[in-house]
């Protein structure tokens, strides 16, 4: 049982791991055969346990025969049901995940609501046609890619396989080390330094009053901005340095002057998985078949459901749920101002308003924190 | 074709044709978010049936209106 | 882009000296032993291994592990309190609490074996341990040590005993790993040692090795930093007030001042104790222990374990051997042939490896031998310092 990007056993094994990945890629090699049997190492390591690995291996066993049945089936029979039969399918591991955690079955899977959105977006792309090719090994390898196995980034798989096909030189491959080495440096300052200096200091210490709550719920943002992007930088410059150029997954959400800001910032490879997947679709439906008068209450009702889905895919939880309208709401809001409050735009480009806009913001979000954290109910 | 376009971007932005410069930064001078994306999308197919899929494209590929009527074109 | 990737080496290099320039300074910093720390009951003197190293090496020193019963420092004969002042002429050094069994002192002996060879020690076991799993996971973690663990496989003890402990820390671990669904804290390094040299992988052993000695360094700064610590929280040392010891006249002083104590029942338990764990439950309590039985335990091995690895040290043992309480087993149904079965189990046990012992089970019913329904009282704590003069000499 090994938890990733923790404990020193996990660093020294991937040190003595990316050594070859990074003499490889300097000599100007491909680095995706050895990134492979690393990957496999890793894996082995992280689900080490037997019921782990059974859990794991049912989990990608139905999410491939899914995904090939439906690309193969697709062209002689490309009706929407099929997607969406294919879509509720995908997510009957998760939801029995997520239920269990609810009713006590006591089945469990590492990862499963990060590796279920890369399943979907490989199912809806296909259904789109814009998945034209796609062997075993490449789904497999996208899948199960170890070092966002657990908790993302959410990567593409067209891009995945775009860096699986090509084979850098030397200088492109400096270029994508370096960035690795330094996100995984940074990454463990922020989750090992930064993370736990806050949890012990602040959030351990603060009273159980009013105001010991606010306090709280801003610590607990800066906790996790620095636990969750360290975590993320880690994941990403690991990938880096196998040659796999992940996206980055924050991008100073601090400096965010209002809530779509901040969604474009922070976590954005699930905020940009939802956007996709979820609110566009909704919203492009609503336009296409002309649901509502006003074609901006489609993408109101958008927005709700994605923050919604947001919410509920973190855990079957009030809080969860609570924090996922919370979130709705203000991004209605935040297009309401857009559309409707000229100055409100000049307002985000006039370096005078900008820290005020940063600070509401950021106060916002630590608002939404505090009901994630599930200290209010 | 391309005037149909400026045409529909010029809607989904909520203002004139001739307003918009082929160079434009529709992103980082946030004139697009992602409802202005969806109008897009959604407008150039109503009018010149040409539909394209949410992912199909990146918003690197259509970030000025010169890149849009190219994007659009080379479906047509 | 050289240079960035200089400075990140550097660095690494940095992070990776940390651990040892932080060793360096802890170890550099420890003060002066002092005597007091034989009274106290931090828990760095059960897991860590310097404290008992600077003990260890002042002469006068008596190491003295035990269980539950060095907690019971509110009855007058117990050893901090008789030996007080190093009236004796020694000093002890109480290693154990609660829940420390064979299994954790043949720990902290075996990391500590250069430091006690030749040394004599006192080693009291608690009649309880013997219940047929032997030491509980949690209890087990609860006391287990990384660092001496990493010190017994790297030291020089005999491989079939290293392979001993190797396999009960895996044994324990897991379980506790199934139990609580998480791994006990601070045990990785000492699981993933112990899996593999079960199963013999010298490649992964090999591989693995700067990790082990990477975690050992860590652990051995800890260990240096919590030993500051206790060190700087106790007394200095005080001139020594050595008596002559009249035992007759001890013995009627611990009987007076037990009868004082334990007035409020008919078992000789101390009123305290009585009256939280006893009291009106009493009739409750007839028959419980029926189904009890110490005829088979994984304790008798890990016993033997301890022995063995006196042995390998050449360490001469005083084990005592404390009696039940007669009149209490006997309210609560665990009868007497069971606990001369036990007896003679623990004795053979002993005999085996002609190991010194000091046999109080013949005093099951001698009054205010226990203080309560386990533990040594006001006589059995006498007799029990009276052996240990006899033995220190």
């Amino acid at each position: 049982m090994m938890t990733p990007f923790d404990g020193l056993l996990f660093f020294y094994i991937l040190i003595l791991a990316l050594i070859p990945a990074a003499l490889l890629g300097l000599l100007g090699r491909p680095v995706k055969h050895w990134a492979a049997v690393v990957n496999l190492l890793f894996l082995l390591l992280i689900f080490s346990s037997p019921r782990a690995l059974l859990a794991l291996g049912i989990f990608a066993a139905w999410e491939t025969l899914l995904t090939v049945l439906f690309r193969g089936l697709w062209r002689t029979v490309k009706k929407r049901w099929t997607l969406w039969l294919a879509v509720a399918l995908a997510l009957v591991p998760l939801a029995a995940v997520k239920l269990s955690g609810l009713l006590g079955w006591g089945i469990g899977l590492l990862g499963i609501s990060y590796m279920t959105f890369r399943a979907l977006q490989v199912l809806i792309e296909s259904y789109d046609g814009l998945i034209p090719a796609l062997s075993l090994w490449e789904y497999g390898f996208f899948l199960l890619f170890f070092p966002s196995v657990s908790s993302g980034p959410i990567d593409r798989s067209r891009r995945f396989c775009a860096d699986l096909a090509c084979t850098r030189t030397r200088e492109e491959y400096v270029r994508l080390l370096r960035g690795g080495v330094r996100r995984l440096f940074t990454g463990a300052l922020y989750n090992f330094v930064f993370s736990k200096l806050i949890y012990t200091f602040v959030l351990e210490k603060l009273p159980d009053t009013w105001w010991g709550l606010l306090l709280y719920g801003v610590g607990y943002t800066l906790f996790l901005f620095f636990n969750f992007a360290g975590y993320s930088a880690m994941a990403v410059g690991t990938s880096h340095i196998l040659g796999i150029a992940v996206p980055d997954n924050f991008n100073r959400p601090f400096l965010a002057r209002d809530l779509k800001d901040f969604w474009a910032r922070w976590h954005i490879s699930l905020s940009t998985w939802l956007r996709d997947f979820v609110y566009t679709r909704f919203t492009m439906a609503s336009l296409r078949q002309k649901w509502f008068k006003s074609k901006h209450t489609g993408s109101y009702l958008g927005y709700i459901l994605t923050m919604l889905t947001m919410g509920i895919w973190h855990g079957f939880s009030w809080h969860y749920i609570l924090y996922g309208v919370y979130h709705g709401l203000l991004m209605c809001l935040n297009d309401v101002l857009d559309t409707r409050w000229k100055a409100f735009k000049k307002m985000k480009k006039d370096k005078r308003w900008q820290p005020l806009l940063m600070a509401l913001t950021f106060v916002l979000v630590s608002v939404g924190m505090l009901l994630f954290s599930g200290k209010l109910i | 074709m391309e005037e149909t376009v400026m045409n529909v971007l010029a809607e989904a932005i909520g203002t004139e044709a001739d307003q918009l410069d082929a160079d434009l930064e529709l992103f980082e001078e946030e004139l697009l978010d992602s409802f202005g994306v969806i109008s897009l999308l959604v407008g150039i197919e109503d009018a010149l049936g040409v539909r394209i899929e949410p992912t199909e494209i990146t918003r690197e590929e259509i970030s000025t209106p010169a890149k849009l009527i190219a994007c659009v074109q080379a479906r047509m | 882009m050289k240079k960035t990737l200089a400075v990140g080496a550097v660095l690494l290099v940095l992070a990776l000296a940390l651990p040892f320039v932080a060793l360096g300074i802890a170890r550099g910093e420890v003060p002066e032993y002092r005597n007091a720390v034989g009274f106290g009951t931090d828990q760095n003197k059960i897991q860590g291994c310097l404290l008992t190293q600077l003990s260890a090496a002042r002469e006068d020193n008596v190491l003295i592990y035990g269980s539950s019963e060095l907690r019971t420092d509110y009855i007058s004969t117990h050893p901090s309190n008789f030996f007080a002042y190093r009236q004796g002429g020694f000093q002890v050094n109480l290693i154990g609490r609660g829940s420390c069994q064979s299994i954790i002192h043949a720990f902290s002996i075996a990391a500590n074996g250069e430091s006690l060879r030749g040394k004599k020690v006192v080693l009291i076991t608690s009649p309880q341990s013997f219940v047929s799993g032997g030491i509980t996971p949690d209890m087990f973690a609860a006391n287990f040590s990384q660092q001496q663990f990493l010190r017994i496989m790297q030291g020089d003890l005999p491989e079939e005993l290293k392979a001993v402990f190797a396999q009960r820390t895996q044994t324990l671990l897991e379980q506790y790993e199934t139990q609580f669904g998480t791994r006990a804290p601070a045990t990785q390094a000492a699981h993933t040692l112990a899996n593999l040299y079960n199963k013999g992988s010298q490649a992964a052993m090999f591989f693995l090795s700067p990790y082990f000695r990477l975690s050992s360094v860590l652990a051995e700064t800890a260990d240096a930093v919590q030993a500051s610590r206790v060190l700087a929280q106790t007394a200095e040392d005080q001139p020594a007030q050595v008596t002559d010891i009249d035992w007759q006249q001890a013995r009627q002083e611990a009987v007076e001042t037990a009868k004082r104590e334990s007035n409020n029942n008919d078992f000789g338990i101390e009123n305290g104790y009585y009256n939280t764990y006893i009291g009106s439950r009493l009739p409750r309590m007839k028959g419980k222990d029926s189904h009890l039985s110490y005829s088979e335990s994984v304790e008798y091995d890990d016993l033997r374990l301890l022995f063995e690895v006196c042995r390998a040290y050449d360490i001469t043992p005083l084990f005592v051997s404390v009696p039940l309480h007669g009149s209490w087993s006997d309210y609560c149904g665990f009868t007497a042939e069971k606990r001369a079965e036990y007896y003679q189990k623990v004795r053979a046990v002993a005999e085996e490896y002609q190991v010194q012992v000091a046999d109080f089970t013949a005093e099951e019913y001698t009054p205010y031998f226990l203080c309560d329904v386990m533990h040594l009282g006001w006589v059995g704590w006498l007799e029990v310092n009276r052996a240990i003069c006899d033995f220190v000499g």
